[in-house]
């Protein structure tokens, strides 16, 4: 066996080890996610507060196809299409910006505050905890995109770039059940 | 203005609209093959060597670089429609918001994303597919 074909071995094994390693942190950040959710469901019950339903399905939508350009940056570096690799992650990047301008620009300049009660308190929360994951995820991506321009990643070895993917998506996942335990569900109060 | 008018009026402007459409449609459809096969639409001219084994190797070549190109337009496809997926059951979800659905239903249309977002976006079956590499 060659050293070559030894080291891409010994990669795969360490593959295995690190997205284990990801999908165990993820477990365990589920439930501070879960803790939220439960503290919408017992504090709101069947009620919501009277949020802006465009913005709502605006940053919803904007977070979605934020996805679809990470997806594609993924697979483009599976195929070692760089350029599209390189692109994609700043169209990913800069779809999260606007989703984060449309929750703490828009949505948190809206008639709640953070010490109006339950309504205040759990909405603030929500948002807050996942704008630092998209945050996070913005930072993350952008370490990978200066890495990638730097002649890094190839079709064979990327864990960085599947890593922020799946971090990208798990954040997406995460709004799945925050938008409509926030936007949709429950009676409107007023 | 007279019923016959009217008809005639209408028949046009229905007409007009099917082929409004059409073309429209068209166009995105054509847009959208583009966009997922990186404009791929075009077989490159014969144009190789004339040697016999230069153009077996040649050929070969040529025939593996549009194998990678198909399978690179086959995954920014399913990429789409995923997307699509999404962006069907988010519409539902904020539908089924207007006419009132229970909050048991809008967790099943919640579960559904994630399941897809699961799958085809973060690979969850790479965990335990023995062998997989990225």
């Amino acid at each position: 066996m060659s050293t070559e074909t030894s080291s891409l071995v010994e990669y795969r094994e360490q593959l295995k080890n690190n997205r284990l390693g990801l999908w165990l942190f993820f477990v365990s950040e589920a439930f501070l996610f879960i803790g939220l959710l439960a503290a919408r469901f017992y504090l709101w019950g069947d009620t919501r507060p009277d949020l802006d339903q465009n913005l709502g399905i605006i940053v919803t939508v904007i977070l979605l196809a934020s996805s679809f350009s990470m997806n594609r940056a993924e697979t483009a570096i599976v195929h070692d299409d760089r350029e599209t690799f390189l692109n994609s992650l700043l169209v990913t990047a800069s779809l999260g910006v606007v989703f984060l301008v449309g929750v703490v620009g828009f949505e948190w300049q809206g008639h709640i505050r953070p010490q109006d009660g339950a309504f205040g308190a759990v909405l603030y929360g929500m948002t807050g905890m996942h704008a630092l994951h998209v945050l996070s995820g913005i930072v993350f991506i952008m370490i990978v995109w200066n890495n990638g321009r730097n002649g890094h990643y190839s079709n064979e070895r990327h864990w960085g770039v599947e890593a922020c993917a799946i971090y990208w998506h798990y954040v997406d996942l995460v709004w799945v059940f925050f938008y409509p335990a926030i936007y949709l569900m429950g009676k409107v109060v007023h | 203005m007279d019923s016959t008018t009217i008809f005639v009026a209408a028949v046009v402007f229905i007409v007009i609209n099917i082929i409004g459409i059409a073309v429209t449609l068209a166009v995105v459809l054509y847009q959208l093959n583009v966009l997922v096969s990186g404009g791929a639409l075009v077989v490159p001219p014969d144009t190789g060597p004339v040697d016999a084994m230069e153009r077996i190797a040649w050929k070969k070549q040529r025939d593996d670089k549009l194998a990678s190109k198909a399978r690179l337009s086959s995954a920014y496809r399913t990429g789409v429609m995923v997307l699509l997926w999404l962006a069907l059951l988010t519409a539902i979800e904020f539908v089924a918001n207007v006419i009132g659905v229970s909050t048991v239903a809008m967790f099943l249309i919640a579960f559904i994303k994630a399941a897809i977002i699961l799958q085809f976006f973060m690979h969850v079956s790479s965990l335990w597919i023995e062998g997989e590499s990225h």
